[in-house]
């Protein structure tokens, strides 16, 4: 009753508030060099910094059997400096008062990225450039080494946290023949490259038919253009073959529920259950987000009245090839993990069995809506998401309004539909992971049963 | 099979599975060199003052609109100030899960995963982030907060219970693992039994006792409307703003004020002794963390106290994490911030390293205040650096609704006017070596500042820790 007093003045203010003057997010402007290399300028004309990415088409899933970190060990070395601009490379970027200084290795690519003032872009484009010229011609052995402890302690700090158990068991839901089945980053493996295996990997992948620059924020795209042709077009690929392109795969099957029992030194103990799903833009992806919201939101309920829950994070984690979608369960250390799995269990059953309210569906979709448009107000984000290009998306390329119309398109049945299609009982992983003292920090898998016969 | 064959067949068994990777093409890079830029070293400009629009509503209650257009975003935020120390830290912990985002799963409709909630020694702010469509149902919850409609009982409900699963957990941890690494480095700079030490004990009896009354009577206490504002900054326009923040709040009653709570100012007394090592089992790693007691924000030393953060480890090019990662290999990153409190402001270095370089990067950090303090001994390549990143990061972040919004919020909280926000990039422009090694004589021990580490135990016993201030165990 309350909700329907105010229900005149509200409206009225809704119709005062609503109008918005901010220039649509529309479309940013692209267009490819000569060389090859993928250029988006997406100006915001009130801004006085802009953001810069380059991103590179290789990451985890371009490294050869065996060679596991070395597209992370690659994108550490391109912080050294060349010939012409010796010393860090971010100590050159901190100098113009950039910010927002970091790279990523995925499975899918590796970016660079940082925000400088606007003033400070031509320089700033001409050290990428130099970056993808020159990065590696300095590189020796002292430096190589240098990074390759600089990784250990990564790894170290990972392990802690909650990726680890993906990291433990993303070699069971992949085989090695898969791309992202060569992933997993083994300390042996990163101090097996010496100087001329990086390099090969560089000279193969980091080519400009394989870049794609984004800017947004505060710049003119005329001199914008200019100053990328002078500083990005003499770029070009050298005598060693492009590799194929990779496209996106079906997720794998497995034909049972996969039962790992694992330990690992942390505060709790862990569920997680992983199901192989479709790709980032592909048919059912937008459907699983929504999925994962509503399983979020029916959990939380639960947890109200269960004291050892600590968090719930679930998820559809979208790749270009393929994706997998995650359901993780923390609770108290000895408290175990079966009252989660079967509350997750119980919840997924009312989904696939009812299906969802149509009053969700629009919750969920005016919210993702909404996640998707507040992202835009970063210009790294903005540029950031422009560079992606994800095989399943029109044309190979992010884009808001296609990222939007995914989430208007999604329906009641769509999203029952997700459930009963992509997390089907006797076809995924169920990871309990036991917090021990005295296991390892990265995790060690006890026992990997398979269960043909469903979970009761 | 010859015997050479069976040789090479069991090295390849026992040996890596990893194949040779051909050579690359090249030794050096085929692209020739890149036409060169012009250096240019000229500052950069103080970012335009943001245009403001700010009145007071009968209540009491402060309003603040400012336009921007770049996106279809609007950051709205209700700041109280209050003196939330007053209250137990359990009832803190519960007004914040209480009126964040995603508190009540049965009420969607009116919370996003946007919408935050903090609680600080200086006083509340609920914040949210929206599409401008979005912004009327944020309005009527800030004034429903204001009224004390706020906290429903499934609200209280829920966030009581999450908050005594997290009270149970950690302390549950605390009785089987004694004083925390935290709580001891924290009695370190204040001194035994501190209020500001208890208040990081969650006690799970405290979060039972509380009821719903006593949960509305401290979110009244903290939403005076004489001593709270309204900030909205985005793709508005201000006018129609206005004319609905006055339509909406104009009907709530001031409120007769109470006296916040006068808080003696902190000593920091000397530890006897400085750098306490709690002992682990096996961990490869170490944890080394700094931290030390520095202006408040409101003092004429903050600015120079922020740009010697950035010098002790706060931006990738500083002293210690080149030291540290860049020539050592010995971490991934040296973490250096400077938090606010109410009364001062607290810098915290921490860096995880393997334990058999535990002792050098606590020395090392040690050094470096040592020599930040020293204005003949900061170069000014370095300083300039450090400048540069504060000054552009500063002003980046009055460019978004969000940024700005948070910047308004903040200085309120601090008692601030608005113009404080573009005052401290001038301040930071000004600054010289001599400023910032004054800043850190006034207010960083580098011998005294308290330290711990946190790593293997049977190591750092028989590898002793050497700084100055003395090295002891904790029980």
């Amino acid at each position: 009753m309350r909700r329907l007093r105010f229900a005149i003045p509200f409206s009225l203010l809704a119709l005062a508030l609503a109008p918005s003057r901010s220039a649509a997010v529309g479309p940013p402007a692209r267009y490819t060099l000569p060389n090859g290399l993928s250029v988006v300028l997406d100006p915001m004309p009130a801004r006085r910094s802009v953001a810069v990415v380059v991103s590179v088409e290789a990451g985890r899933r371009d490294q050869p059997q065996g060679w596991s970190g070395l597209a992370h060990l690659t994108e550490h070395l391109l912080f050294q400096g060349t010939p012409a601009a010796p010393g860090e490379l971010f100590t050159r970027l901190e100098r113009l008062g950039a910010s927002e200084i970091n790279a990523q290795t995925s499975d899918d690519w590796t970016r660079y990225h940082e925000v400088v003032p606007s003033a400070r872009l031509e320089r700033t484009l001409w050290l990428e450039a130099e970056r993808f010229a020159h990065g590696l011609d300095g590189l020796d052995a002292r430096g190589l080494a240098e990074q390759q402890r600089v990784l250990d302690r990564e790894r170290e700090l990972r392990d802690l946290r909650r990726e680890a158990v993906w990291e433990l068991v993303r070699g069971v839901l992949y085989p090695a023949s898969h791309p992202y089945g060569r992933s997993s980053e083994r300390g042996s493996d990163v101090h097996a490259a010496r100087v001329e295996d990086v390099r090969w990997f560089f000279q193969r992948h980091y080519m400009p038919d394989r870049l794609t620059l984004s800017l947004s924020g505060g710049f003119d795209p005329q001199d914008a253009r200019g100053w990328i042709e002078r500083y990005f077009g003499p770029l070009r690929r050298g005598a060693i073959p492009a590799p194929e392109r990779q496209h996106p795969t079906p997720p794998v099957r497995i034909d049972a529920e996969r039962r790992i029992l694992a330990e690992a030194r942390r505060a709790d103990d862990l569920l997680c259950v992983i199901w192989p799903t479709p790709a980032w833009g592909a048919e059912g992806d937008a459907e699983l987000d929504f999925v994962a919201s509503e399983l979020t939101r029916r959990l939380t309920e639960w947890r109200t009245a269960a004291d050892d829950v600590r968090e719930i994070d679930i998820v559809q984690a979208s790749g270009h090839l393929a994706s997998t979608f995650r359901a993780c369960i923390s609770v108290a250390r000895r408290s175990g993990t079966l009252a989660p799995l079967v509350a997750l269990n119980h919840q997924i059953d009312l989904l696939r069995r009812d299906g969802i309210d149509e009053r969700r569906v629009i919750a969920w979709r005016e919210r993702w809506r909404q996640r998707e448009l507040l992202t835009m107000e970063s210009s790294l984000t903005r540029a950031l998401l422009n560079a992606a290009r994800p095989p399943a998306f029109p044309g190979g390329l992010y884009d808001l309004s296609a990222n939007l119309a995914r989430y208007d398109a999604v329906t009641t049945a769509g999203v029952q539909d997700a459930a009963r299609r992509w997390l089907p009982r006797n076809e995924r992983l169920v990871v309990s992971v036991a917090g021990r003292h005295e296991a390892p920090a990265d995790g060690r898998i006890v026992s990997d049963v398979l269960v043909r016969e469903a979970t009761p | 099979m010859t015997r050479a064959a069976l040789v090479a067949l069991l090295l390849v068994a026992c040996g890596p599975s990893r194949a040779p990777l051909p050579l690359p093409a090249a030794a050096r890079s085929w692209v020739g060199a890149l036409p060169m830029p012009s250096d240019d070293r000229a500052r950069l400009a103080a970012p335009e003052p943001p245009s403001i629009v700010s009145f007071t509503l009968p209540s009491g209650l402060s309003v603040q609109i400012a336009e921007q257009h770049a996106v279809p975003v609007v950051y709205a935020a209700l700041v109280g100030r209050g003196d939330a120390s007053a209250a137990s830290v359990e009832l803190d912990a519960l007004i914040e899960v209480a009126l964040g985002g995603n508190a009540a799963a049965e009420e969607l409709e009116d919370a996003t995963e946007e919408d935050t909630a903090r609680v600080s020694e200086r006083g509340l702010v609920l914040t949210s982030r929206v599409v401008p469509a979005a912004l009327d149902g944020v309005l009527a919850r800030y004034a429903g907060a204001l009224e004390g409609r706020a906290l429903t009982r499934e609200r209280f409900d829920h966030a009581r219970a999450a908050v005594l699963g997290r009270a149970r957990f950690t302390h549950d941890q605390r009785l089987r693992r004694g004083v925390t690494p935290e709580e001891d480095l924290f009695t370190l700079l204040y001194g035994e039994d501190h209020d500001r030490v208890r208040r990081m004990r969650m006690r799970p009896r405290a979060i039972e006792r509380i009821d719903e009354a006593r949960a509305r009577r401290q979110l009244a206490s903290l939403l005076v409307p004489a001593r709270s504002a309204l900030v909205i900054v985005g793709d508005v326009d201000a006018s129609a703003v206005e004319q609905a923040v006055r339509q909406r709040f104009s009907s709530i009653a001031g409120v007769e004020l109470a006296g916040i709570r006068d808080r003696a100012p902190p000593r920091f007394a000397d530890p006897a002794t400085r750098l306490r090592i709690h002992g682990t089992r096996d961990e490869p790693s170490a944890l080394v963390r700094l931290i030390e007691h520095g202006p408040p924000i409101e003092h004429e030393d903050y600015a120079a106290f922020r740009l010697f953060a950035r010098l002790a480890g706060g931006m990738f090019s500083s002293g210690l994490n080149l030291r540290l990662r860049e020539t050592r290999g010995d971490a991934y990153g040296v973490m250096t911030r400077v938090s606010d409190r109410v009364d001062h402001s607290a810098l915290a270095i921490t860096v995880v390293v393997p334990v058999a370089s535990a002792s050098s990067a606590a020395s090392a950090i040690v050094d470096e205040l040592a020599r930040l303090s020293d204005a003949s001994r900061i170069e000014p390549e370095e300083l300039e650096i450090a400048r540069s990143v504060e000054l552009a990061e500063l002003a980046a972040s009055l460019e978004t609704s969000t940024g700005l919004g948070g910047a308004l919020a903040a200085a309120f909280l601090a008692g601030q006017p608005p113009s404080s926000i573009i005052d401290t990039f001038s301040r930071v422009a000004e600054l010289d070596a001599s400023a910032v090694a004054a800043a850190g004589r006034r207010w960083v021990r580098p011998d005294k500042a308290p330290m711990i580490i946190v790593g293997d135990y049977l190591w750092l016993f028989t590898h002793p820790v050497r700084v100055p201030g003395g090295v002891d165990f904790a029980d």
